[in-house]
Formats: structure tokens, sequence, C-alpha cells
């Protein structure tokens, strides 16, 4: 027994040094190689499944399309790696890619913390990355000039959740002035709440109640007391998954009749849709990307892959999946534009590219371009109500394909 | 006053359900002097067990969902009597480290599996349970833990019941008292160890299967609950099996009085403060005197 | 004496190792192992020694990092003599919680770890005007310069790291066989007989549990460096406190090589099993707790006691000379 399991603990260490040395050797001439790097183990690990899955996708269409035509039709081939779901492990995985295999550019990473942690590696090693994170912090001149951001900012969010309870209030004459902001205390929660707090007081909004939760809560009732003695008209919840999933079934339970106006995450994301049934519906949030926006669905070509998606994996495309769909591509765009595997040269094509068409086209209002910090110039954040257990995008009116129905 | 009514009300009822997934743990603690890391893994496993059997169907009616409750149980005791077997009978003699080693990692492990196995989606089978309540007055109970909470108050009971009356109730205390002294009275501490493993495992099952119909099954979901379920233990007395409930439902209260009147955000670190307190003045636990009973 | 040189054989060993490897890759992974086997063996001089099990120490690591990271970045003073202060801090809160907890046995003593250490991340967290809350303290990498413990080439942080591991493997050599080390033992083996003897048991345990919580930050305060952002989670949270003594008891805790043995087996695995694994999602992490469950069920006293039981049982048994038929 001892000597079984140390004989094959010995050939199980060798044989991973022997390869963790060899990798990295040959690579396909007509073939550029793109980093995945999300969370794909941990608390964490469906927001990295739903990267992996859409960057799959992109890759496809890129390559059936004919690949990068600059560099005469190569390929791209996706490198997947697991970011764990703590920085080491986001600095390790980081680490081993770039020094393993020559990426043209990276897409991932998702969370803040894992971002914050992996960037110096991207920078030591001259290759330009595309997150999803979203805190504001990312696209400051400090990340360097590697660091693109193809998610609407933190704050972004709040404002667009403000000014959507702004067009209910005249729309519907609600007559809203109360507000409760509840938010988890990660940092997307508290780069969320930033924005709302901000864009609140500057609407005239009262803010009755404005609390951070942990996360890992077992028990939302707390929560919905809390908004119930504060007397809010309108709830703005920032959450994952489990605690939206509380806090929903909390309200509910307790005949709250308060708006709430979810922000993102867990409020749209198809395990919410799956387990309230029918109930979801009317539902409203805020999302960084949504699969029906006016730039999607007037164009078959970038509808036609939110249904590919959705056939694919049994579940609609959500945001994460639209972000590192779009993301991928603009990458793609980005080595076609700069005729080179390079990352030097992908950095600098990302800097100045206007993708207007494509697979980058997904992202809303259908345009993307980096600013100097690396943040997407173009992006807003949108507004969605679950609709026949889908959400559809309401507002603002530039990307909205439905309408509104009162919450 | 409402506002404390409820608030106590809120904390009690899911005290339930950590004071199944602490009752467990205790009696694998009182018996074996095991502290089980892993109880987390199996409360999650009890989850995905019964998540997959709601998924077979579901009878009409409010409390359709409520099926599954017998069977993850039993399975779960079946999968708690193979834990014993295959590890615990030949760890129980390991001492205190490698114990916590073999747990530690059979929980880490076991998140790795759930995910392999069943995916890292968030479960959470469509039912009428999910969003219903009672309504008492002014108060609103949610249905999915006040019912939790009812089965955990029976099944103490029936527990308390087991350990003062039966024989495997007596053995067990015997040998929670003093396993030599046990043996030379002639019971045997494996059938103890083994019955009360699979009697453990099979309580954290039932809180799965009573955690499904409001609660998102993933593979992490065990952390949630079991740290609260070890400080639970503790403050109750170690290995006192019912005053563990006890320690659940403090737990439970604590944590809704907290975030009620204080900060939400507080509301962790106040059960660890509590415990801290109730460690370094009574440390034999709120509910024991001096020693250790089952 | 012997095992003082044989230390110093093997730090040499290790730094020339790290200096050669090319990968940047391979030397980050062996620097992270290194601070988880200095950690495993702060861990192991109150744990392995007194059987005091602590599931609290990664709030050693977070408080010396914090206290130096804020004094760097609020006041401008240079890790060197924040870490001090750092390291101090830590001290400080080994002291009282030892002195709150250290009369409490078995797993109380392991339950009151684990809260203290929760509460204190509760705290950071909660106080985020001062530690930067949830979203922690990215370091701003300016240029090379040791006195702000800022070096481009890991390999920088890698001889830092190993040159602390093999100093406080030392330190813990010659503290077994000083006065305080024997005290230990006499603790060890029975707190009754070495009250009995004379020794104030209580304050020797404090004053282990301070040594132990020193050496931990000691590791934090270039730690935080060397992974250039402070993030309370990670820094403060669970997950690094039970891998700290998952290492420490997977080596062996009688052995002074233990945690570094850990170290090693464990970050093999872990590193071995992201890398072609972890694309699969689940299955990495799944190998990794496994493989402790097989070792544990295997040799429960941990690595070191298995090689020896492997080693005498080849002296026992020599292998056949050559030319012999084996059957």
């Amino acid at each position: 027994m001892r000597k079984i399991f140390l004989s094959s603990l010995a050939l199980a260490v060798g044989g991973a040094l022997a390869a963790i040395f060899a990798g990295g050797a040959a690579r396909a001439a007509d073939q550029v190689d793109i980093a995945v790097i999300a969370p794909l183990s941990g608390p964490n690990a469906s927001v990295g499944e739903m990267i992996v899955n859409a960057s799959k996708l992109a890759a496809e269409d890129v390559n059936t399309a004919g690949g990068i035509k600059s560099l005469g039709g190569a390929k791209l081939n996706l490198i997947i790696a697991d970011a764990t779901n703590d920085p080491q492990g986001a600095i390790t995985t980081t680490e081993r890619v770039l020094t393993q295999s020559k990426v043209a550019g990276a897409f991932g990473l998702a969370l803040s913390p894992l971002t914050t942690a992996a960037l110096p590696a991207f920078v030591k090693h001259h290759v330009p990355v595309i997150t999803s994170a979203i805190s504001d912090a990312l696209v400051t001149p400090s990340n360097g000039g590697y660091l693109f951001q193809i998610a609407p900012k933190g704050s972004a969010f709040g404002n667009q959740q403000v000014e959507f309870l702004k067009f209910l209030n005249e729309k519907y004459k609600m007559g809203i002035t109360k507000a409760a902001i509840l938010y988890v205390n990660n940092p997307y929660g508290i780069a969320t709440e930033k924005g709302i707090e901000q864009l609140a007081q500057k609407a005239g909004l009262d803010i009755v109640l404005n609390s951070a939760y942990p996360e890992s809560i077992t028990d939302a009732s707390p929560l919905v007391s809390k908004v119930q003695q504060s007397g809010a008209q309108v709830l703005f919840p920032v959450s994952y998954i489990s605690d939206a999933g509380l806090l929903l079934t909390a309200l509910r339970s307790a005949n709250s009749h308060v708006l709430v106006i979810g922000g993102g995450a867990g409020f749209i994301w198809p395990a919410i849709g799956q387990s309230l049934g029918d109930k979801v519906n009317g539902l409203t949030s805020v999302a960084s990307w949504n699969l029906d926006s006016k730039n999607i669905k007037s164009d078959p070509k970038l509808a036609a892959v939110a249904a590919r998606y959705s056939k694919t994996y049994n579940t609609f495309m959500p945001e994460q999946a639209g972000e590192a769909y779009a993301g991928i591509s603009v990458l793609a765009a980005a080595v076609e534009a700069a005729g080179s595997a390079d990352p030097a040269k992908v950095r600098l094509a990302l800097q100045t590219l206007d993708v207007k068409s494509g697979g980058g086209a997904l992202m809303q209002p259908g345009e993307v371009s980096f600013d100097a910090n690396g943040a997407n110039t173009h992006v807003m954040p949108v507004m969605i109500q679950w609709q026949n257990n889908v959400p559809h995008t309401v507002f603002p009116e530039a990307v909205a394909t439905s309408a509104v129905t009162k919450p | 006053m409402t506002i404390l009514a409820q608030a106590i009300l809120n904390g009690l009822l899911i005290g339930g359900v950590y004071a199944l997934v602490a009752m467990g743990l205790n009696l694998m603690f009182g018996v074996m002097k095991l502290v089980n890391f892993a109880h987390g893994e199996f409360l999650m496993a009890g989850m995905y067990v019964a998540v997959a059997l709601a998924g077979l169907g579901l009878p009409a009616g409010t409390f359709g969902i409520y099926w599954v409750a017998l069977p993850t149980t039993f399975l779960m005791a079946a999968f708690g009597l193979a834990f014993y077997l295959l590890l615990l009978d030949r760890a129980a003699h390991f001492g205190e480290s490698p114990q916590i080693l073999l747990t530690i990692g059979l929980s880490i492990g076991a998140q790795g599996l759930a995910q392999v196995v069943r995916g890292s989606d968030f479960q959470l089978v469509p039912n009428p349970v999910n969003g219903a309540a009672l309504h008492l007055g002014a108060l609103s109970l949610q249905l999915g833990p006040a019912i939790a909470f009812v089965v955990a108050l029976a099944v103490t009971i029936a527990m308390a019941r087991v350990l003062r009356r039966t024989r495997f109730g007596k053995s067990a205390r015997a040998v929670a008292e003093s396993v030599e002294t046990a043996e030379m009275l002639g019971i045997d501490a494996r059938r103890v160890y083994v019955a009360s493993t699979a009697i453990a495992i099979g309580l954290v099952g039932l809180a799965g299967a009573l955690l499904i119909p409001y609660h998102y099954t993933f593979p992490n979901v065990g952390q949630n609950f079991v740290v609260v379920a070890f400080l639970a233990i503790v403050i109750a007395g170690l290995g006192n099996v019912v005053g563990a409930v006890f320690g659940g439902l403090l737990m439970g209260v604590m944590q809704s009085l907290t975030a009620s009147y204080l900060d939400l955000d507080l509301s962790t670190a106040a059960i660890y403060v509590l415990f801290l307190a109730v460690l370094l003045l009574r440390p034999q636990g709120l509910f024991s005197r001096g020693r250790r009973t089952l | 004496m012997r095992r003082a040189i044989a230390i110093c054989a093997l730090w040499a060993l290790a730094a020339f190792a790290g200096l050669a490897t090319k990968s940047d890759y391979l030397v980050s992974v062996a620097t992270a192992t290194a601070f988880l086997a200095l950690w495993g063996q702060s861990w192991n001089l109150l744990s392995g020694l007194t059987g005091n099990i602590s599931l609290g120490h990664s709030v050693f690591v977070a408080v010396a990092a914090y206290v130096t990271l804020l004094l760097f970045q609020d006041a401008g003073l240079s890790p060197l003599l924040g870490g001090v202060a750092g390291i101090a801090a830590a001290v400080l809160l080994a002291a009282v919680i030892g002195a709150a907890t250290l009369r409490l046995k078995g797993p109380y003593f392991t339950l009151a770890t684990l809260s203290a250490a929760a509460v204190v991340l509760s705290l950071i967290l909660h106080y985020s005007e001062l530690t930067g809350g949830p979203s922690g303290i990215a370091i701003p990498f300016a240029e090379d310069s040791p006195a702000k413990l800022e070096f481009t080439n890991v390999r920088a942080y890698f001889l830092i790291a190993v040159t602390l591991l093999a100093a406080v493997t030392l330190f813990l050599a010659f503290f077994r066989k000083s006065r305080l080390g024997f005290y230990i033992a006499a603790i060890k083996s029975s707190e009754e007989a070495a009250a009995a003897a004379g020794i104030h048991v209580a304050r020797i345990k404090v004053l282990t549990f301070c040594v132990s919580a020193a050496l931990t930050g000691l590791g934090g305060v270039v730690y935080v460096f060397f992974i250039g952002f402070a993030d309370p989670n990670f820094l403060s949270g669970l997950t690094l406190s039970v891998e700290i003594a998952l290492i420490a008891v997977v080596g062996g805790t009688g052995y002074l090589v233990g945690p570094i043995v850990g170290a090693v087996f464990y970050e093999t695995i872990d590193a071995g099993a992201n890398a072609f694994l972890g694309a699969a999602g689940g299955w990495d992490v799944m190998i990794l707790g496994f493989s402790v469950v097989a070792l544990v069920m295997t040799e429960p006293r941990g690595l070191c006691a298995l090689a020896q039981g492997v080693a005498a049982r080849l002296a026992r048994r020599p292998p056949p000379p050559a030319g012999e038929s084996v059957r």
C-alpha cells in the first residue's frame, strides 16, 4: 500500500515536472493563442464556466469565418486555465500560462480581486488582458496600459438604476422617493453601491437605508425586516446568486410590495429564473450586457450567436457569456488589425481599435473602443426585465427592444 | 415590539437548520471525540441527493417536495455507514491532528467532486414552499424555515428519547463517558461508532432535504452552515447532543438580533464574539453541567 | 551542529536552483511554497510542539501585512521598518488571543483560534476607510527598490523567502534544544507534571504562541509585497489558515523538515492539478483534497514518517545482488 502510494506519487510528480518543463514548446505557425483565465473551481466556478463556454463559441465563429485574415487565415486557439478563487492562485495560473505559451492576448479573471492580483504578471510579460470585472479602480493609469475593461464601470450601474427609477416614476406616476440600498460586502457590491448612492442623492431620492451584508448569508429575513422598517419604496439590492435567491424568497414571504431594482449578477443569471419559475417575471435589474439589446436584435448574425449559445448550453446567454464572446472577438479584431500575434502589437491595436462590426458589436451599444485607461468608452449598462422567463432589455431607449411592464 | 418578536422568530427559524447540522456533529464528537470538518460537505451531499430525488417528480400539493426528506435521510445514513467503514474505522485511532487532516482533506475533495459530478450551477427546484409564508398577526414566518424548525424540534425530542431509553442510547452514553469502562461492561464500542456516524450523517442529510425548498444547492454550500454549527456545539457544550439544538437556535437568534439592531454587516462577527465570550467564561458550554453528557 | 550544516547546505541548494531556473512560473510557485513552508514551521512551533492546533494562523499573516502596508502607504514608512511594527502587532494580538484561549484544550482551542481570526476579518472588512475593506489594497509598483521590498525579478522574493525559511528552520532546530524548548516538550507530555516541576505552563504557552505569531507575521510582511495585493478574504481567511495547518500535518508535526516536505507535496499537487486539469473545472480541487485523504489513511503521521518507514523497510530487505534472477 505504502509502496504503491509512494511510487505513484513519484511518478505523478516526475510527470508533472517533465510536462511543465517540456511545455510551451511547439506552436503551429498558423495559429494564434489566446488565454482564457477564469475561476473554474471554488464558489465562483459558475462564472468561469459561462466565460469558457462563450469563449469557445467566439473562437469557433472566428475560425469558421476564415480565421485571422491578415495572418493568412491563422486559427484562434484558446488556452483555458483555472484562476482558482484566490489572488495567489490567479497569479500563479497567469504566470504559468504567460510563461509557457506565447499568447497574443488574454480574456477573463471576471472578479476584481483576481484581476488586481494577476495584472502585474500581464504587465511584466507585456500581454494585454480584457477583463469583465467592473471595479472602477481597475481602469486607472496604474494599470500600466495592459488592462482593458469591456464591461461598464461599477459606478455606471448605479447611475443606470437610478435613471431607470426616474423613468418608471414618470411613466407610472409611482411617486417613489424613499430608497433602500443593500449590497453584498465584496468589491462588486461596493463598486455598485457607490454609484447608486451618489446618483440617488442627486436625483432627490431619500436614502432611508444603506447597508452592507456579509457574503455567504444563510437567511435574508433580517435584511427584509430592515427594509420594511425603513419604509423604503424601492430597494436596490446588489447580490450574488445564493443571497439574491434568499432575498427574493424572503421578500415574497413577507408580502413586501417594495419595488426591487436588482444590481445585476444574481438577479439576471439563469439560475434565478430556473428556481423561481413564472414568479421571476416582472423583476427588473441592471445588467452589464443583455442578449436582446437593440444592437443584437437588429443584426441577424449577432442574434444567431445568442440563439446558438442557448442551443448549445441549454440556458439563455447570460451577461458574463456575452462579455466573453465580445471580448474574444475584440481580441481577434485586434490581432487582425495588428497583423501580428505579438502581444505588444496587439496591445497597441487594442488602444486604437474601434470595433463596430463582428462579434465585438455584441457589446452595447454595438461599438467597442478603449480610452487611455482601458475603459470601454461606448459601453453602458442596460436595464432588463424578466418577461417569459428571459431577461429583456427595457431601458435605456437607445438599446431597449421591449416595453417595460409595470413591475 | 413587533420588530423584536420578528427578529427572534427569524433567528429561531434559521436556527432550526443549524440545530440539525450541529446535532450530528456533536453526536460524533461526543462518542468518538472527532471533530468532523467535512460535516458541511455531508450537508451539501444531502442537498444534492435531495435535489436529484426532487428532480424525479413532485407530488401535487404545497408540501409535495418534502417526500424527499425520508429517502434522503436514509440514503445519507447509508453514506455515513460507508464513511465510517471506509475511513473512520481506521482513523478512530489516529489522534487529533491526523483526524482534522483527514476530514479537511475530505471536505476539500468533496467540493471538487460535487463540481465534477453535478457542475457548478446553483440549483433550486421550483416549488410552492419557496416564498410562501405563515402570518401570525403582524408577524410573518417563511414557510420553508418554519417547517425545518418544527422538524428539528421533533427530531430533538426523538433523539433525547433514543439516548435516554434505547439500548443504543445507553451504550452511546457509556462510550461517550469512557470507552474503556463501556467495553468492560461488554458494550461493543465499534458498533456504537458505526451507528452514531450513520445517525449523524442521516441527520445532516435531513437538514439538506429541509433546505432545498428555499436554499440554492451548490458545491460550496456546506461552508456557509458548518462554521456556525461548530460554534453552536461549543456554546452548547461539546458532546451534548440535545444542547447542540439550543446552541443552533441561539446562533440563529444572535445573528438575527445583531442584523436587526446593530449592523447587518456585523451579524457574522457577533456570533464569533458571543462564542469567544462563552468559551472564556463557561468553557464547558452553556447547557452542560461541568461534564460531558450526550 | 550537523543539522545546522545540513540546513545551510539545503538553503544554498535551493537558492542556486531558484537562480538557475529559467521559468518565472516555477520560481513563483517555489516562492509561494517557501512562504507556506515558513508559515507551516511557525505553526508547528506552537501546534506541533504543544499539541494546541490553531486554525486561525492566517490572522497573523494578515495583521502583520496590513500594519506594514498601511504604514508604507499612509506614512511612507519603509516596509523594512514598518515590518517590525507589523510583527509587533501580530505578537500583541497573539498575546491577547493566547492569554485568553491557551488554557482551552483540544477542539476548544482550535475553534477559538478560528473564531478570533474570523472576528479580525470582519473588523478589517467593516472598517473600510482604514483598511480598504473587501476591495483590499493593491500595491502600486513604482521601481525596483529593496527598501520598499519591490522587485521586478521574482527570484528576489524567492531568495528572501528561502532565506527566511532557512533561518526559521535553524531557529527551530536550536529552539528545541533550548530551555524553552525543553519546557514545551515537558508541557506536551504532561501539563500536570510540568506544572508540578515548577514550569509556568500558561506563561510558556503564551510565549510560544507569541514567537509563533512573530515568525508567521515575518512571512506575511514579505509575502504581501510578493503578491502585490492585500486581499483580506484571502490573507485573513479560513482557507489560508487551513492550508498552513494542513501542510504541517501532511509533512509530519514531529519532524524539523515536516512543514517543508508538506508544503512541497501540497503545492506540487496543487500546481500540477491546476496546470493539467484546471480547465476541466473541479478536478484539480478534488484531486488535491483526496490526495490528502489518501496520505492520511496511508500514514497518519505524515510524509516524513512514511519516508522513514519505507527507508527502514528497504534497509531490512536489501535489493538482490545483480546477476541473480529475481523471482
